[in-house]
């Protein structure tokens, strides 16, 4: 294999055209002025008057220094620089750090099915919810383009018919870009889904190549990352392009969550999941 | 190439893009397929080394970022709408090689999932180890272990298919 490797190596080589004219523009490039280094100079300067009055405002009267002390709980900062078109596996949290193990996929659980034989669906309106898991398990924060499906629906829980034991319990909300049934991969959308004292019962399960814990305000997070596949397929199996899917799964304070984002960003993402903390 | 000339500045951006163009070229025909694509992603990265002229500590230093840039730029370009409409309305482009094994070849590598393929290319066109893979491509190297594993079983599958298939036809011809 290795000859035909070599052998492809140094066939597979850009265009002169192509390398020319990159180097065209490239030169073009380097001749304008740099952007970012005009602000330089401005931005120290606001950085160091910002610096000062914040000195000043903590400075009393009388000359003593009064420094508030940090908030224990409270809004959770990202600590990791993190930009919209790439990915970190690990990202520093400023009362956690999460692990994002990356998977291939999921595949299908069989386990779960609702039998209208046995079972009966049992649907809460808002104040049932929050009466039955404790509070509201919506997320504080989502992105701004995002907005909940109608909610007259409820939430849902299957029970048993015979003894009442609850068998599947899904309390579930989803913010999406528009709702429509056409399929749609790119659609931004954000779903979280939370039970009592355990984690929701899924008909999918993911897998991933290792597991590391993530914690967040000492509370264990599995958190994965998956580059999903999608369709229209060519003859030959190759998709028209991959698409970010986010998902964590923890039980805080008596519920169980699982929160999946498709399509937003990674920082989008950490958002929705420590606005579930706060 | 000396890496002193290889320097961060007006002068050495023209030796920059000689020594990497194939590497980035390669890198990204590996992942988007097609030769259009990697055309965009070529100059993309290249004027982004010209607008970013980040300073490096090593050649291989140099190397990673072009890798890493490379690596977002097709990620980046295979979420956009934009990108998708254009998949749906142009004819998948291919690369052509003069022998039938290495057409194959190529082939098989193109039906691998995009991070099986990333892998293998890093791996074996560009010499990198397992552990430089994990720094780019930004995973543990246990993940890369696996995308090798897994990439060279799937390229073995689709390969050993091709031959049964082309046996096949030849039993047919008969």
């Amino acid at each position: 294999m290795k000859p035909i490797y070599t052998s492809m190596y140094d066939q597979i080589q850009p265009p002169e055209i192509l390398v020319l004219r990159t180097r065209l523009r490239m030169q073009q490039h380097a001749e304008q002025p740099q952007n970012k280094n005009k602000w330089r100079l401005p931005l120290v300067a606001a950085l160091a008057v910002s610096m000062m009055m914040v000195c000043l405002a903590l400075i009393n009267l009388d000359g003593s220094t009064s420094l508030a002390p940090l908030p224990t709980t409270g809004p959770i900062a990202i600590l990791t620089p993190l930009s919209d078109d790439t990915h970190v596996p690990d990202v520093q949290l400023s009362q956690g750090e999460l692990h994002f193990v990356p998977t291939d996929g999921y595949i299908a659980d069989a386990s779960l099915y609702f039998d209208a034989k046995t079972m009966e669906e049992h649907v809460y309106d808002q104040a049932q919810m929050v009466n039955y898991l404790g509070r509201d398990f919506r997320p504080a924060y989502v992105p701004e383009d995002l907005y909940a499906q109608d909610g007259a629906g409820g939430w849902k829980v299957v029970t048993w018919k015979k003894d009442g034991t609850t068998v599947h319990e899904n309390f579930s909300v989803t913010y999406q870009q528009n709702f429509s049934d056409t399929y749609q991969p790119l659609r931004r959308q954000v779903r979280v889904e939370a039970a009592k004292d355990k984690l929701p019962t899924q008909c999918a399960v993911y897998q991933a190549d290792d597991a590391r814990t993530s914690t967040i305000q000492g509370v264990p997070v599995e958190v994965t990352y998956t580059e999903m596949e999608y369709g229209p397929y060519t003859k030959d199996r190759q998709p028209a392009g991959t698409y970010p899917i986010y998902r964590a799964a923890f039980i805080y304070e008596g519920i169980g969550y699982i929160v999946h984002g498709e399509n937003i960003t990674q920082k989008e993402f950490i958002d929705v999941l420590c606005s579930l903390f706060v | 190439m000396e890496p002193q000339s290889l320097r961060t500045d007006d002068q050495s951006f023209e030796q920059v893009l000689e020594h990497y163009a194939g590497m980035v070229y390669r890198l990204a025909l590996a992942q988007v397929k097609q030769p259009s694509d990697a055309e965009d992603i070529f100059q993309d990265v290249f004027l982004r080394y010209v607008d970013n002229r980040p300073a490096f500590q090593s050649e291989e230093h140099r190397k990673a970022w072009l890798i890493r840039v490379t690596i977002n730029s097709c990620k980046k370009r295979w979420r956009s709408v934009c990108r998708r409409r254009e998949t749906e309305l142009l004819q998948q482009e291919t690369v052509h090689f003069d022998a039938v094994e290495e057409q194959e070849l190529f082939d098989a590598l193109c039906m691998l999932r995009v991070p099986y393929r990333r892998a293998l290319y890093l791996f074996y066109y560009e010499d990198m180890s397992i552990a430089q893979i994990s720094q780019v491509c930004r995973c543990k190297p246990s993940t890369v272990r696996t995308q090798l594993t897994r990439g060279r079983r799937q390229l073995k599958q689709i390969l050993q298919k091709d031959a049964f298939a082309d046996e096949t036809d030849i039993y047919k011809h008969v």
